[in-house]
């Protein structure tokens, strides 16, 4: 199980494709990132930019935790797989199979968000906090329905 | 690190086109018997039989996010007591704060879960937009959350209970 550094986030991405791997920034900075900006697109959009012009070379989209890692797998990529691999406490892995798409897919993109939440607590605002995260994938199935499956990630 | 997501509030006359308000950063918000974003609850306190100044908050998202989508509002816990009414409505129109009775609100003085809470769409441009939508990839700010609180002749006495209202949105 490959680690990534340490972050704020319990969770963060990583895309493998055939010929480079981009991982999320554990600040989420985007790579052009801009300190004077008020504004910033995340490290999405470095996966984004390089997933558009290499979508055949997409292998598998992780999101990777202290001792569990969840990944959509797109060896086949008309036929997604979701799993999980947990990390046991005497080093034993526990792999654990969550999804496997029926039909096979063209156009397959990768779905991936935080849900996040502040609250006004007795007229006092809190800080946004991760609800948790989502993980998934779309596509078209040969009659142009699109299929999509998330999963939640606590 | 998530989207910066700050809370501002508008104030005094509608002036414009589309309308709005003087805009407040605000880090408190309460339900009070004037049209102010730093009076205290207090020293303006909503009185048995009287409604509270409509409130017009918002958040603007900022710092790093690559997409803002499927914002949700709700009253997810608490209760202000008995005699107490909280309306709310999710609006682009700002109008002027008065403590009449708010228009076109829902009565969400009992709580749901913030899944079935109400719809807040976003705009770069700002809260009054007339054209939002259900998601934004640069900065932006939610439509107005208006608010009123509305007290029986029969209130209790005393100061009201506390409530919890959220937002819930995604990011990426």
């Amino acid at each position: 199980m490959r680690k990534l550094v340490k972050s704020n986030f319990k969770y963060l991405w990583r895309a493998n494709f055939l010929k480079m791997s981009i991982v999320q920034h554990p600040e989420d900075k985007y790579s052009r990132y801009d300190p004077e900006a008020e504004w910033n697109p995340s490290s999405f959009r470095d996966f984004q930019n390089y997933f558009n012009g290499h979508s055949g070379e997409l292998i598998s989209f992780e999101l990777v935790g202290e001792d569990k890692v969840y990944t959509v797998d797109l060896t086949r990529a008309w036929c997604p797989i979701i799993y999980s691999d947990e990390e046991g406490r005497w080093g034993n892995n526990k792999h654990t199979l969550l999804h496997r798409e029926k039909r096979p897919l063209r156009n397959v993109r990768i779905i991936y968000y935080r849900n996040m939440e502040t609250t006004i607590e007795n007229g006092v605002f809190g800080k946004p906090r991760v609800v948790s995260y989502a993980l998934g994938y779309q596509g078209l199935d040969d009659k142009g329905n699109c299929r999509k499956k998330v999963i939640t990630v606590i | 690190m998530p989207a910066i997501a700050n809370w501002y509030e508008q104030n005094g006359e509608a002036t414009g086109s589309p309308a709005g308000g003087v805009e407040s950063s605000i880090s408190s918000c309460d339900w009070k018997s004037v049209d102010s974003p730093t009076v205290p609850r207090t020293t303006a306190p909503v009185v048995a039989g009287e409604n509270s100044f409509i409130k017009y908050i918002y958040l603007k998202f900022t710092g790093t996010f690559t997409q803002i989508a499927n914002v949700k509002f709700a009253h997810t816990g608490g209760s202000l007591g008995d005699g107490f009414v909280l309306m709310g409505k999710v609006t682009s129109d700002y109008e002027t704060p008065t403590d009449a009775d708010i228009v076109g609100a829902s009565d969400i003085t009992s709580t749901t879960s913030i899944a079935s809470g109400a719809t807040v769409l976003l705009s770069t441009s700002g809260p009054n937009d007339v054209s939002p939508a259900s998601s934004q990839t640069s900065s932006c700010y939610t439509q107005y959350i208006a608010t009123q609180v509305q007290v029986s002749g029969d209130a209790n006495a005393g100061d009201s209970g506390s409530v919890t209202l959220s937002v819930r949105y995604t990011e990426n």
